[in-house]
C-alpha cells in the first residue's frame, strides 16, 4: 500500500485535484495525505503595517480546506489524513514527501476559469514535477 | 479587515458561494469606513497629523460622508451580487461547522478584558486630546500601548517581530523624497499649475484635489500619494482665499485618497493583502476583476464626496 500526497487549497482547480487523488487512491488501495502550505510571501508586496496574526488566520483557513478534502475522501472510503506546513509551497511539498515517505504526489493543473487557479502556474508545473521525482524518487502525477 | 478575509473565504466556501462575492465588498467597505475616523486609513492619519486635526473634529466632518458612501456601496453590492446570494446552500457539514466554531473561541479572557478596557480609554483619550494642548493622536495611541504592555506583559521579543520595520523605513525614505521635491521647487511648480486651473475658486480647487487624488490613488498606492500631495495641499490652502479656515483642500485630499484607493487592487494596502489571502485559498482575484467592482464604486463614492464637500463647505 502506497501513500499519495495531495497538495491542496480551495478553489475549483484544487477541488478537481482532490477528486483525482481520491479516485487514484481508491483504484490503487493507497492512503492519502492532504497538505496545505501557509506561504506568507505575498505580504512582501505591500507596504502596509500588518499587525494582525495573518499566519494564524491562514493556518485556520488551511485546516478548513483540509477538513473538506478529508471528508470527500472518507465519503469514497479512502483513508486520509491532513498536514499543514509553513514556508515556500514547493520546498515544503518536497520536504513533506520525504517526511511522510509518500510514494506519489498529485499536483493540480492550473484552472482555465477566471475565478480560481491551481497552486502552480502551468509553466513551472512540469519542472516542479521533475524536481520531485529527482529529489525524492516519488512518482509525480499532474492531473 | 485582514482577519475577516480568511473567515469570509471559509464561510463562502461552506455555503457554496464564490469567495470573491464576499471579499471584494468587504475590502471596498474597509477603505470607505476607514475614511470615517482619524485612525481608520493611513491617508486620514497622515493628513490629520500633519494639519493637527483633532479626533472629534475629524469624526464630525468625515463620518457623515463615509456613512453615505457605505450605503451606496451596500446598494451597488446588492445589485451586482444578488443572484449569487440567492443560490447559496443553507447548511454546512458538522465537521466544517465545528472547525469554524473552534476559531470563534476566546482563548485568553483576562487579556481580552484588559485590552478592551485600555482600548476604550484610548478612544476616550482621542476625543479628550484636543483639550490637552492639541496632543497628537499618535501620542495618545502610544500611551495606550505603553500601559497595555506594562499591564499585560507580552513577550516583547515577539512584539518587536510584529513591528513592520520595512514600512517604517519606507516612510522615512518617502518623506526624504518629498522633502527633496519641496526643496527643488517641484511641489511649488505643480501647485501653481493647479492654481492656474482653479483660479481663486475654492470649489474648483477642492473638486480638482478630490478627483486627482481619487484617480491617482487607484493607480499608485494611496499612502505614498498622500505624503507626496500634502505639500501641494498646503500650498493651495495658503494661497486660495478661505481654504485655510475650513480645511476644505485637506478634506478633499483625504476623501480622494481614501475612496480612490478602491478603484484597483493597487490602490490601498488592504486590497493587496486581500488578493494575497485569496490566492492562498486558491482563488485568483485579477486586476480587471477587482476593477470591475472597484471602479464603479469609486466613481459613485467620489461623486458623493464631491457633492458633500460643495454643500457642506
Amino acid at each position: 500500500m502506497g501513500l499519495i500526497l495531495c497538495a491542496t487549497r480551495g478553489g475549483e482547480a484544487s477541488f478537481r485535484t482532490q477528486e483525482a487523488a481520491i479516485d487514484l487512491a481508491k483504484k490503487r488501495g493507497d492512503n492519502i495525505v492532504f497538505i496545505y502550505v501557509v506561504d506568507l510571501g505575498f505580504l512582501d508586496r505591500t507596504a502596509a503595517p500588518i499587525v494582525v496574526d495573518v499566519e494564524n488566520e491562514l493556518d485556520q483557513m488551511g485546516t478548513f480546506f483540509l477538513i473538506m478534502a478529508e471528508e470527500k475522501a472518507k465519503e469514497k472510503g479512502v483513508q486520509a489524513r491532513t498536514i499543514t506546513r509553513h514556508g515556500t509551497v514547493q520546498e515544503e511539498i518536497i520536504e513533506a514527501v520525504r517526511d511522510e515517505n509518500a510514494t506519489t504526489v498529485v499536483l493540480g493543473r492550473p484552472a482555465g476559469s477566471a475565478g480560481s487557479e491551481s497552486a502552480f502556474q502551468a509553466a513551472s508545473l512540469e519542472a516542479f514535477a521533475k524536481k520531485i521525482v529527482a529529489e525524492t524518487k516519488a512518482e509525480a502525477i499532474i492531473v | 479587515m485582514h482577519p475577516l478575509v480568511p473567515l469570509s473565504i471559509q464561510i463562502a466556501v461552506a455555503i457554496g458561494l464564490n469567495p470573491l462575492v464576499l471579499v471584494i465588498p468587504e475590502v471596498l467597505a474597509s477603505n470607505i469606513g476607514g475614511a470615517a475616523t482619524l485612525i481608520g486609513d493611513p491617508p486620514s492619519t497622515i493628513v490629520g497629523s500633519h494639519v493637527g486635526i483633532s479626533f472629534g473634529e475629524y469624526l464630525v466632518n468625515m463620518a457623515p460622508v463615509a456613512m453615505i458612501c457605505m450605503i451606496a456601496l451596500l446598494a451597488i453590492s446588492w445589485l451586482i451580487y444578488r443572484k449569487d446570494f440567492a443560490d447559496t446552500k443553507r447548511s454546512v457539514s458538522p465537521a466544517l461547522a465545528e472547525q469554524m466554531a473552534s476559531e470563534s473561541k476566546i482563548i485568553n479572557q483576562t487579556t481580552l478584558y484588559k485590552a478592551s478596557l485600555i482600548t476604550l480609554i484610548t478612544f476616550i483619550g482621542f476625543f479628550l486630546a484636543e483639550f490637552f494642548d492639541q496632543m497628537p493622536p499618535g501620542v495618545v495611541a502610544l500611551c495606550g500601548a505603553a500601559v497595555l504592555i506594562v499591564w499585560v506583559r507580552p513577550n516583547m521579543h515577539d512584539m518587536l517581530h510584529e513591528v513592520d520595520w520595512t514600512t517604517l523605513l519606507f516612510f522615512i525614505g518617502l518623506f526624504v523624497v518629498v522633502g527633496a521635491m519641496e526643496a527643488t521647487g517641484a511641489i511649488d511648480w505643480l501647485a501653481t499649475r493647479i492654481i492656474l486651473i482653479a483660479g481663486d475658486s475654492i470649489d474648483k480647487a477642492a473638486l480638482l484635489t478630490t478627483w486627482v487624488a481619487g484617480i491617482t490613488s487607484g493607480i499608485v498606492a494611496n499612502i505614498p500619494f498622500t505624503v507626496a500631495a500634502l505639500p501641494v495641499a498646503d500650498y493651495l490652502s495658503a494661497n486660495i482665499p478661505g481654504a485655510l479656515e475650513n480645511r476644505l483642500i485637506y478634506w478633499a485630499l483625504i476623501l480622494g485618497a481614501d475612496l480612490g484607493g478602491n478603484a484597483t487592487y493597487l490602490g490601498s494596502a488592504p486590497n493587496i493583502v486581500a488578493v494575497g489571502l485569496l490566492a492562498q485559498a486558491g482563488y485568483r482575484l485579477t486586476f480587471m476583476r477587482f476593477a470591475r467592482d472597484g471602479v464603479p464604486v469609486t466613481f459613485v463614492t467620489l461623486i458623493i464626496a464631491s457633492i458633500y464637500l460643495l454643500l457642506r463647505y
